[in-house]
């Protein structure tokens, strides 16, 4: 295990966060060093404004450096925006020696044939994960490894995105002259900082409610088995309250910090919430029940949403843990009840795990992405040597059950 | 005016039953259905059950899907009932299969000949359970894309007026009595009210600024205390949830129906009486009719809508301004009031957080739009505080 401490950043849309952590004997995470910044120039987990973006990772990374007492050089990357898709492709071979089973050659070949994808020509392969074996037929083998068989297939994960708008959040850290080890979905960082290996077997969604995109990931069979970014985010739900109510965007966001609920309480029908006065702008008081019918409103569509993902490739029966919710969306007053209502399935929120250290990094369900990327940043930096060029090569052995 | 009265499924089929017991020379009735089972005692109801071969004459198993392939195998049974038809009045039970997957292609193919087409739908009970409540909403919503106007008439707010231990059979008999009673209310409303004019136009134009998002509640009187009752009637009304919808809507159709001793002051007092209930400054539109036969009675229809006054009114007036002179039909009339509301719709994204920014699009949705303003939420804008 490595003792150097790795660098995590991610250009979210409310935040730029940086992160040190190494990790400890008993096999926990240190987070050593926070950089915490709010974010400009980010609209939709997509950097819009590359030099203001760029310089909210500068106050970060100093505040980081600073706090964690290191210099950092190299750093491993969050991306994300809608323009990441994933797709399933499979491949197969034929079992070079069927007498002594399945060899590991024959496990590499079958992931270079089902990772060969022709992509769209502007877009990146940013992950390619196995999902499940299937040997001569017999589908949803896990780990294929001696097994006797004729025919070895493999589903395969892949994840692209726009090369263009990933080159864009790669450039915001190179302008700095960090040095760009490794990138990595959003979702499946947040997977990686917060789901138990338990919850995975029994099948589990993680969704991420960030501010300018929700992901979410879904595990089953200890297999990732779908993922998805869809760009409507906490962003959205203050857009909202400032246009019904007509008042500020900064005002929205603080009332919906202070008393929004995704759940209509019939108690509230006749409360009113007053805003106190600003310069510029009178106080004024709006209605908690229009204010949560917003909330509301918005929040079951997205939940509606992914919920019709997960119908269209039969996922709903197979989560046996249920919903987890992380991001900073998750401190949502009602936001389980609304999600066990959506889904009909039991609604969790999902706090990072196994990690110690700064307490405002691990305790909030914000920086589950950072921390799931400080993760994966050890592991990889452990098995450095295996390291080839293609990004998130390594990323699959730890989606693969282990964490 | 040639109408047609369709039951679909088991609800609509027995909402049209009862509407034939009550109205025996009433207009033509025909009630579809997958379910052979259902009752056959149909006086000048024509029954129609689809897809004999496919299910067997079982019913859909609550398979939408189903049901609609079910219909479309036996689409020959059902288009000749819409020929010569002018307005096609569909009463569905939504949450089964049937309602919710046959009702839409029957009014598709109403409006391919020539038919106008309103919907009625009743909304199942709360003890019905979520995933009928699901499939209701989504049969809603194909019936919202496909229909002239949709009406709601949610179930549980019956319920209110079903005592805890009344007989299960009753609390869907009133429904669907409350359904019939409403079918019948617009339909004399849309034939009668000759006085101040109020036809399938103006009817069209208010469901569609309202989404569906309306309820309706029908109110009668005799005597000589025939104001007061009729309008005791409606502010006790179940269907407008005691008369608390009434408070909160922006926007009313009142129409009402007397004898031949109709007066001016009745007509008022009706209306202000019902104003008293809603908000000051909601948006009215009125109908008056008469039926020379009756003597003292007076019998009140309200559609409140729960949708804001500002668009309504807009959509109204230019609705009207571009109207042709009233056709007797009305349905041809070219109503522009949902270019209105989409680009009502452009221009709150243009001044969001979102502005300039690749909108997020999603089965044709465009969610920079305030999910509010597309589902239809009346919010009130912030009050300057007085202190």
């Amino acid at each position: 295990m490595s003792k150097i401490p790795v660098a995590a950043v991610e250009i979210g849309t409310s935040k730029v966060c940086v992160l040190v952590g190494e990790t400890r004997e008993d096999g926990n995470i240190m987070i050593t060093g926070m950089g915490n910044c709010p974010s400009l120039g980010v609209r939709k987990g997509v950097i819009v404004d590359l030099e203001k973006a760029a310089s909210c990772v500068q106050t970060a990374l100093q505040e980081a450096e600073a706090s964690g007492a290191v210099e950092i050089r190299q750093v491993y990357l969050i991306v994300n925006g809608d323009h990441i898709r994933a797709s399933t492709n499979q491949g197969s071979v034929p079992v070079f020696d069927s007498a002594r089973g399945i060899s590991e050659d024959d496990i590499n070949d079958v992931m270079d044939i089902a990772r060969a994808v022709s992509l769209p020509p502007d877009a990146e392969l940013l992950h390619s994960i196995p999902q499940t074996y299937s040997v001569d037929g017999q589908t949803r083998i896990i780990n294929p490894q001696s097994m006797h068989g004729a025919r070895l297939s493999l589903d395969m994960l892949i994840m692209h995105g726009t090369r263009n708008i990933l080159n864009n959040t790669i450039k915001a850290a190179r302008n700095l002259g960090l040095e760009v080890l490794d990138v990595a979905f959003n979702g499946l960082c947040s997977a990686l900082a917060t789901l138990t290996p338990e919850q995975k077997e029994c099948g589990v969604a993680l969704i991420d409610l960030g501010a300018g995109t929700t992901n979410f990931v879904v595990y089953a069979d200890d297999a990732i088995a779908a993922t998805g970014c869809i760009a409507v985010g906490g962003d959205h739900i203050t857009n909202d309250i400032s246009q019904g109510f007509t008042i500020s965007l900064r005002r929205a966001e603080t009332l919906k910090h202070e008393a929004g609920s995704a759940m209509n309480d019939p108690a509230d029908r006749f409360r009113s919430i007053t805003i106190p006065e600003e310069v510029g702008f009178p106080a004024c008081s709006v209605s908690a029940s229009d204010l949560n019918a917003i909330i509301n409103a918005r929040m079951d569509e997205t939940f509606r949403i992914i919920k019709g993902e997960l119908e269209k490739k039969f996922l709903l029966p197979e989560l046996g843990a249920g919903i987890v919710l992380t991001g900073g969306g998750a401190h949502l007053k009602g936001v389980e009840t609304l999600g066990e209502q959506v889904f009909g399935l039991s609604c969790s929120i999902g706090k990072p795990r196994y990690f110690s250290g700064i307490a405002t990094a691990h305790e909030g369900t914000e920086f589950a992405a950072p921390l799931g990327m400080i993760r994966y940043a050890i592991r990889s930096a452990a098995k450095h040597s295996e390291k080839t060029k293609s990004w998130g090569t390594l990323f699959k052995r730890w989606f693969m059950g282990e964490a | 005016m040639k109408l047609l009265i369709m039951g679909v499924g088991n609800g609509g089929c027995n909402t049209v039953r009862t509407l034939a017991r009550q109205w025996p020379d009433g207009p033509k009735m025909a009630a579809v259905n997958t379910d052979q089972r259902a009752p056959a005692d149909s006086a000048g109801v024509e029954t129609i059950i689809v897809g004999e071969k496919i299910l067997k004459g079982m019913g859909s198993a609550g398979d939408p899907r189903l049901a609609r392939q079910a219909a479309e195998s036996d689409i020959h049974k059902l288009s000749p009932l819409f020929e010569g038809i002018n307005l096609a009045i569909f009463a569905v039970g939504l949450g089964g299969g049937t309602g919710s997957g046959i009702a839409p292609l029957l009014i598709e193919e109403a409006k391919k000949s020539g038919a106008a087409t309103l919907c009625l739908v009743m909304f199942p009970f709360d003890f019905e359970g979520a995933r009928r409540r699901e499939q209701a909403e989504r049969g809603l919503q194909a019936i919202r894309d496909a229909a002239d106007g949709v009406i709601c008439l949610h179930n549980q707010r019956l319920a209110a007026l079903v005592e805890d231990k009344a007989n299960i059979q009753d609390a869907f008999r009133k429904a669907e009595t409350a359904l019939a009673r409403g079918i019948r209310e617009f339909w004399r409303v849309l034939n009668t009210s000759s006085i101040i004019n109020f036809d399938f136009a103006d009817l069209r134009v208010f469901l569609k600024n309202s989404g569906g998002n309306c309820v309706f509640c029908c109110a009668e009187g005799s005597g000589e205390q025939r104001i007061d009752m009729a309008l005791e009637g409606i502010q006790k009304s179940a269907l407008i949830n005691n008369g608390r919808s009434l408070a909160e809507a922006e926007a009313f159709i009142i129409c009402i129906i007397g004898g031949a001793d109709l007066s001016i002051m009745d007509v008022d007092s009706v209306v202000k009486g019902i104003l008293a209930l809603g908000g000051k400054n909601a948006h009215v539109m009125t109908g008056v009719g008469c039926e020379p036969d009756w003597r003292q009675t007076i019998h009140v229809t309200v559609l409140a809508s729960e949708k804001s006054a500002a668009a309504l009114q807009h959509a109204a007036f230019t609705g009207r301004s571009e109207r042709q002179p009233p056709s007797p039909a009305g349905h041809d009339a070219g109503i522009p009031s949902s270019d209105m509301v989409q680009a009502g719709l452009f221009d709150v994204v243009e001044q969001g957080r979102f502005k300039g920014i690749n909108p997020t699009i999603v089965d044709g949705n465009n969610l920079d739009i305030p999910t509010f303003i597309r589902r239809r939420i009346q919010v009130q804008k912030a009050k300057i505080a007085n202190i």
